[in-house]
């Protein structure tokens, strides 16, 4: 018999607001507050605290959010909203069917979080691609390369003032090993030995 | 046994006629080509489906010769290129367009390959005519089989009209179709590639832009055809490119 869960998503609300309650007993101010959407809990976190935050979900055995299902940033300059970005978390429980999503505002020029690639190892791309899209910097995380636009692109398109056709030209095909880091290269062998960057 | 045929004038005449064509070694040579078209596919999208219904066998695409798809660019003829091309990928798909061997041809399926479709964005090819030249736009999203077996009719009619063995003609030397539009970092539009495409097969006169009238004709007494050129700023129609 597990204990009943407190958790976020789809169990009953009491359930929610325990985990909203725990986190901001025990990192206090750092929990800068918590909403629902349609079930599923938010709850906003400084930088601060936010690996500590995401390493207690992630550890807790009642909490066992092991799932990370993504992580992204929203830009908020439409709004003209002070901090402009968000970088977003979403977790999920496969032991206990709970989802939570983590965010953390961040300043213009000072767009930098902690990684969580020491948390859950599948944060490596995901916080590749909102550096790649946004510019968010990870700090921390072993190989914080662009993964989707080619080496010679130069911003962060998902921008909100990035030029929506502003475009980059790649004389040649992006060499991948060569583009790889030297623990990527030495730790995988065979011709695609570039393409691998667990 | 059998009959001796007593040789007259006219059986002597006859049989020679029976024996001996005469033609243009071009023309021998551009019924060859255009009759046994080997496609390289280069899908990247939903139009590359398409594309594969059309050489399947409701489509049958071996009834126009044209069905013996390669995946090395050594072996084919023509490369189609189905689908979204991206500017990470149009490097490799120029790539791939330059270990074909001559005499190469080139066929955009759909609006992505032929304008950036409605991807007018940072990240895709606004047009593969920017990095390889292009014989024939089929519009559509994605087109019909019946488009790209169109598409593959045109191509075989402009190869009819080829000279390539008489007077040279591949694509490296200068003063030959098959340029590529100049491009510019930012968003190059020298000729509006939705117009450029989507028309080239719907338009009469537009169309022999993309069936591609020799231009080594112009001023030598045949009709002269606008010819699809870096430097052409107009749509066939007179809008004017963005």
């Amino acid at each position: 018999m597990t204990p009943a869960a407190p958790g976020a998503g789809g169990g009953p609300l009491d359930d929610r607001l325990d985990l909203a309650l725990r986190l901001s007993e025990r990192f206090g101010g750092a929990v800068r507050g918590a909403e629902e959407f349609r079930g599923d809990l938010a709850v906003t976190v400084a930088r601060d605290r936010l690996h500590d935050v995401l390493a207690m979900l992630r550890c807790e055995p009642d909490l066992d959010f092991a799932f990370l299902m993504d992580v992204t940033a929203v830009d908020h300059l439409a709004w003209g909203r002070i901090p402009r970005f968000d970088v977003v978390y979403h977790l999920y429980s496969l032991t206990h069917h709970r989802r939570l999503r983590v965010k953390c505002p961040l300043e213009e020029g000072d767009a930098w979080v902690p990684t969580a690639t020491d948390v859950w190892q599948g944060a490596d791309w995901f916080e590749r691609e909102a550096w790649d899209m946004y510019g968010i910097v990870f700090e921390g995380h072993p190989n914080l390369r662009r993964i989707l636009c080619h080496e010679d692109f130069e911003g962060h398109p998902l921008r909100k003032d990035f030029p929506a056709d502003k475009r980059f030209f790649l004389p040649r095909p992006a060499n991948l090993r060569e583009q790889a880091p030297a623990w990527v290269r030495e730790r995988a062998g065979g011709p695609a030995a570039g393409l691998i960057s667990d | 046994m059998g009959s001796v045929t007593r040789i007259t004038p006219e059986t002597e005449d006859t049989s020679f006629h029976r024996s001996v064509l005469t033609t243009r070694l071009d023309q021998l040579a551009n019924w060859a080509r255009s009759g046994s078209l080997w496609p390289l596919p280069f899908g990247t999208a939903c139009c590359a489906i398409e594309f594969m219904s059309v050489v399947s066998a409701h489509y049958d695409l071996s009834r126009f010769g044209a069905e013996v798809v390669r995946f090395s660019p050594r072996q084919s003829d023509v490369m189609i290129v189905a689908g979204t091309v991206t500017d990470k990928q149009s490097p490799i798909l120029k790539q791939i367009w330059e270990q074909m061997a001559e005499p190469k041809w080139c066929i955009a399926m759909g609006v992505c390959a032929s304008s950036g479709g409605f991807y007018r964005a940072y990240h895709v090819t606004q047009g593969i005519d920017e990095v390889v030249p292009v014989d024939v736009y089929v519009p559509g999203c994605p087109p019909t089989p019946e488009g790209l077996i169109y598409a593959i009719l045109e191509l075989q009619r402009k190869i009819k009209g080829e000279r390539r063995i008489t007077e040279g003609g591949f694509r490296g030397e200068p003063g030959l179709a098959g340029v590529t539009r100049e491009r510019k970092d930012g968003a190059p539009r020298g000729v509006d590639p939705v117009l450029g495409g989507a028309q080239v097969l719907n338009d009469p006169a537009a169309l022999s832009d993309a069936v591609g009238e020799d231009p080594r004709d112009v001023g030598q007494g045949r009709p002269q055809v606008e010819t699809l050129s870096p430097t052409r700023t107009t749509a066939p129609d007179g809008r004017r490119g963005s």
